[in-house]
């Protein structure tokens, strides 16, 4: 802990005289304030920096691109498995009624007629957003963190301010929810509420209510992977708590734009709004 | 002693307030400039741009076109650089070590990414021209300087349709002024379609704190099957 810019800086190096007349209480206290407020201007101890961590650089999800339709399909083992075969997949733990109604959206999934929320260039909410192929970015700055999402494309405001989630008139549910966030040393705890409910989170037909509470741990887990740790309770849909991980790995080169409403290859309505069409090519 | 140890547990608690917030690779935040925070843009009228009377006759440049010929009419089109300048709703400068991104809160919540890690443009063999563009920039003290090539041709330059070829070349000055205002300035340049370069300026006022970015769900389809469908 005391290296030698930090002796220096202090003032405290061969000055044994003075620190001897400090409670040891008071002098661990000392010592504690000097290391952090040093640290930035110590490279040689750069090691114990207290700062925010580089996120920096392109990440993707990690997970094969069938599994990656299904919202926890980074952690599915083995892979290929289906929906309903809840030993093989994190199963949402849906309480009765919203069983039935996941495994009604999923009949409409196998018979290809649940759009993806992205066809008609909508969001698809938390957690939804973070299980989308591209490019994802983790950007840090003191006041907030941004999570940018190429496909979409999409941005997710976290608050690092301090602030606390939004009250009155401003408390409403939107698509991409409310974020506030503070730093556990290099990890980031995001709380999330005030997120729209009934929105599809993936293809399979999983959705969740307006009174689901998302609750991240995001760290860099090595110098390739990014981890989101997701502890979702929802009061109306889940019977408890449902824990999911997320990887992302990083990748070579930068988001690009996402037009979503480009070379539609469905045709677009006089509103400006891309047609949804069944089998027979009619609009549903 | 106490006396003596006072003023040290001062400075040192004045330090770790200065150094607390801190880059990845050493350099403190306190060390870049200070954008942060929502800002809007204030009214601006621009001077319409000087074209080539050949690129005129033939491309039919259309000041005071129709909305309904605005590209940005089909839910998830962006406005591009440098439209994206004069957009209503929120825009961020986010300044981190190696890169400015000036992301919108209007715009189908699009980002232009600003590198300023000292790359050059990608080779314009490869480049795909976007609706942002390829963007590189440096800072000059306070002052981004953004360089832009690589955009689309079928972007909108400002609300009434002025058009643009595919040279486009942009050269933008951001800075924060004394006021507190932010400023950008553009300096755009199309060897083929205008007769001089074309100056935009715009101001920005920030709000106030606590404010925050809100969704945008340009695709929300309030009635018919289609709207159950997308719930």
């Amino acid at each position: 802990m005391t290296g030698r810019c930090f002796d220096e800086a202090a003032g405290l190096d061969g000055r044994k005289r003075r620190t001897q007349h400090l409670s040891g209480g008071a002098l661990r206290v000392l010592f504690a304030i000097a290391q952090i407020a040093l640290a930035p201007w110590c490279a040689a101890d750069a090691s114990q920096a207290v700062g925010l961590p580089d996120w920096s650089g392109s990440w993707q999800i990690l997970g094969d691109a069938e599994n990656s339709i299904v919202f926890d399909g980074a952690s599915t083992e083995p892979h290929g498995c289906n929906t309903f075969e809840a030993p093989c997949r994190e199963h949402p733990p849906y309480n009765a009624q919203w069983q039935a109604l996941y495994e009604a959206q999923n009949a409409e999934y196998v018979a290809d007629t649940l759009p993806d929320p992205l066809i008609h260039c909508m969001p698809r909410s938390i957690p939804g957003d973070m299980r989308t192929p591209d490019i994802m970015e983790f950007v840090v700055r003191p006041e907030r963190v941004w999570i940018f999402i190429e496909n979409g494309s999409q941005q997710r405001h976290i608050y690092t301010d301090g602030r606390g989630h939004r009250k009155g008139t401003d408390g409403f549910n939107d698509f991409t929810g409310d974020s506030v966030g503070h730093w556990e040393a290099d990890t980031l705890v995001v709380d999330t509420v005030h997120i729209k409910g009934e929105v599809l989170i993936d293809r399979t037909g999983a959705m969740l209510s307006d009174r689901a509470h998302i609750v991240e741990r995001i760290h860099r887990r090595d110098a390739n992977t990014m981890q989101d740790d997701f502890i979702i309770t929802d009061p109306a849909a889940l019977t408890r708590p449902w824990k999911v991980t997320r990887l992302y790995k990083r990748i070579e080169g930068e988001a690009l734009d996402y037009a979503c409403g480009e070379s539609h290859r469905n045709p677009v309505g006089s509103d400006g709004h891309t047609m949804v069409l069944d089998g027979n090519g009619k609009p549903l | 002693m106490r006396k003596k140890t006072l003023p040290l547990l001062v400075s040192l608690a004045a330090l770790l307030a200065a150094g607390a917030a801190q880059a990845a690779s050493g350099i403190p935040y306190s060390d870049l400039p200070d954008w942060s925070g929502d800002w809007v843009v204030q009214p601006f009228k621009d001077a319409a741009p000087v074209y080539k009377a050949d690129w005129l006759e033939k491309h039919k440049a259309k000041p005071g076109a129709k909305k309904a010929d605005d590209p940005i009419k089909t839910c998830g089109i962006f406005a591009g650089t440098p439209r994206n300048l004069g957009m209503s709703g929120i825009h961020e400068w986010i300044i981190t070590q190696g890169a400015v991104r000036h992301a919108l809160e209007n715009d189908f919540n699009s980002v232009q990414r600003i590198f300023t890690d000292g790359r050059a443009h990608i080779d314009a063999d490869v480049v795909t021209p976007s609706y942002t563009g390829d963007n590189i920039g440096h800072w000059e003290g306070d002052i981004l300087v953004i360089d832009t090539v690589a955009l689309r041709d079928d972007t909108w330059l400002d609300d009434v349709g002025h058009e643009h070829s595919d040279q486009l070349h942009i050269t933008t000055w951001v800075q924060k002024l004394a006021d507190g205002r932010l400023q950008a300035q553009a300096q755009v340049e199309d060897p083929v379609a205008f007769a001089k370069p074309w100056t935009i300026t715009r101001y920005y006022k920030r709000l106030p704190a606590g404010s925050f970015v809100h969704d945008y769900a340009c695709g929300i389809i309030t009635s018919g099957a289609q709207a159950e469908k997308i719930h």
